[in-house]
């Protein structure tokens, strides 16, 4: 176990792309998933870099990191080429709005690591980390849309996690946060989000995730 | 010294107390508005009154807050939502993920410190209250009960009251069913001497919400002698009714709250804004609404028009007793101050019976 902070000392892997906007008035994003990471208090970027449990088997190909702020004002997309996988993978995220991010509440940045290019937008996922050890619990950040109530199976598993709303953090680009227990993260699961809204249920939504340490 | 010579300075003695009484006077107009000012700002506190209409209402009650109703329904969280049930539309409960209670009379005592989500919502018989309780009541409701509430047409709920910490709608996302749909506000204002003076507060700034909005009651707060910059909600006192649907609106409340007294601000928050706004009435709002500063200057003004007029006529009669015997006007009389009167030693004295006592030197 060790804070991110303190190893994060050296330069990290480049990104084949960056983009990022900071807006004056917020954008609604319309992705259901907007974060998965492990993240305590507000995102500090100490020398500008992001840590992700990429898996082993993603080695060789790319990855899309998109960070996005709840209250829909910040947004970033990048790719990166993953030389090796299987370990914590330290990412350069050249922001320029590194101080307006660091500002930001707890749960009030989210970020999603997904593999493949992010035109591709597929629905396999790592755990980011950000200002947070191993044994922090892993968070999902949904989009919503103002469902009333919204639960998270994660597998097999019956019992599903209850989701609670966003609240002063602002909710324009995501509205849920789910927390996630330790061992949820430690194989290679599937969420499912299943929400109610009106009293009727709605679609379901899946997403992959993949620990660094399976395969 | 020459009769003539006596009478000048006669008048001009007469001329230096009028001038200093007026000076005196417009002192006093300049610094008494400045006190009534000083009146005004010092010690100041506002309150902020809003009515609007609203499907969502968020509390956290402080004090005594107990609700009583005909008939409610609790709604009790499954353990595990059942993703196979069939819910029926316009029920009170959800079948998938919620047990529903019967209908039964139901008082509550809320607990300070108590938060509850109000939502207006159409039920199958008209308007009906859900009152979501995130973190439960006690140790025998779990958080995410909810209460319906819909009230017989014939029956109607009546007002429920509430003291506490309240926010009023929501900032709006995609998908958003519950928010403010129309509010207007006011504040108004005392401060600690104008209480001495009158018992009423002043209405120094109104406005309304764009539908949409979120709005909330903040108050600044010191920390020993240090004002901090953060905020805290303020404190209100309100009460609200189910509204009948209308044509084209969603069943919403009729909420009307007044915040107590303190360095309140009203906040604001819509989609799209970068952060919240804060609303407080200025300096010049203060000033140019303030009954008791208009009161100051008007009295002031009638009272110099009043001292000028009386000076003037004051002098107009001397001068007319000291008119020449030709119908000639003494022409000091028309000057107010001694550096405007030209220099004469030619004064022509009036002679005869019309003399005025107060020009005519003294007989030795």
């Amino acid at each position: 176990m060790f804070p991110i902070g303190a190893a994060a000392q050296s330069v990290g892997q480049e990104p084949l792309n960056f983009n990022e906007e900071l807006r004056n008035q917020a954008q609604i994003s319309g992705a259901l998933f907007a974060g998965l990471q492990r993240s305590e208090g507000r995102p500090q970027l100490r020398n500008t870099t992001v840590h992700a449990e990429v898996p082993a088997d993603w080695a060789g190909g790319v990855a899309c990191l998109r960070v996005r702020s709840s209250n829909g004002l910040y947004n970033s997309v990048a790719e990166y080429t993953i030389g090796e996988g299987g370990n914590l993978l330290m990412l350069d995220f050249p922001t320029l709005h590194a101080e307006f991010l660091a500002e930001r509440p707890a749960g009030g940045v989210a970020a999603l690591i997904t593999r493949g290019s992010c035109a591709e937008q597929t629905n396999e996922s790592a755990v980011i980390r950000w200002s947070a050890s191993d044994d922090t619990p892993a968070t999902l950040f949904l989009n919503a849309f103002r469902a009333d109530r919204v639960y998270v199976y994660l597998g097999d598993d019956p019992n599903p996690v209850e989701c609670t709303p966003l609240g002063d953090e602002g909710r324009t680009a995501y509205d849920m946060r789910c927390d996630l227990s330790a061992e949820a993260t430690e194989g290679e699961v599937d969420l499912v989000v299943f929400s109610v809204k009106n009293g009727q249920p709605s679609e379901t939504a899946q997403l992959k995730l993949v620990p660094m340490t399976v395969r | 010294m020459s009769v003539p010579s006596l009478l000048t300075i006669n008048k001009v003695r007469s001329l230096r107390r009028l001038s200093s009484g007026r000076t005196v006077f417009l002192t006093c107009a300049l610094l008494i508005p400045l006190v009534v000012l000083a009146f005004i700002l010092v010690g100041q506190q506002r309150s902020y009154l809003i009515e609007a209409e609203t499907s969502v209402l968020r509390l956290e009650f402080h004090g005594a807050n107990a609700w009583s109703f005909q008939q409610a329904t609790l709604c009790e969280p499954l353990k595990s939502p059942d993703r196979d049930a069939v819910p029926n539309p316009g029920e009170a409960c959800s079948a998938i993920d919620q047990s529903a209670g019967d209908a039964q009379p139901l008082t509550m005592n809320w607990p300070d410190g108590t938060p509850a989500i109000l939502r207006a919502e159409a039920g199958l018989d008209g308007p009906r209250l859900r009152i979501i309780l995130p973190a439960g009541l006690g140790e025998a409701h779990d958080p995410g009960t909810e209460i319906v509430v819909a009230p017989d047409p014939a029956s109607p709920m009546g007002a429920l009251l509430f003291s506490g910490e309240a926010v009023l709608g929501t900032v709006l996302g995609s998908g958003e069913r519950y928010f403010l749909h129309s509010a207007t506000w006011e504040a108004r204002q005392t401060s600690a001497a104008m209480r001495w003076l009158r018992s009423s507060t002043e209405k120094v700034m109104t406005g309304k919400a764009i539908r949409g909005a979120e709005l909330s009651i903040v108050d600044r707060y010191r920390d020993g002698w240090q004002w901090r910059p953060d905020h805290r909600p303020a404190r209100v006192f309100g009460h609200l009714t189910l509204s009948p649907v209308g044509e084209h609106e969603p069943p919403s409340f009729s909420v009307t709250l007044v915040s107590e007294p303190g360095r309140t601000e009203l906040q604001v928050g819509h989609y799209g804004l970068a952060d919240t706004a804060r609303i407080r009435p200025d300096l010049i709002d203060t000033t140019a609404t303030s009954v008791l500063l208009i009161a100051a200057i008007a009295f002031f003004s009638l009272a110099s028009a009043a001292t000028q007029l009386i000076g003037d006529l004051m002098y107009l009669g001397r001068g007319a007793d000291a008119n020449t015997g030709d119908g000639r006007m003494d022409a000091e009389v028309v000057h107010d101050s001694e550096d405007q009167r030209p220099e004469r030693s030619d004064v022509t004295m009036p002679t005869g019976d019309r003399a005025t006592p107060a020009v005519v030197p003294e007989k030795r």
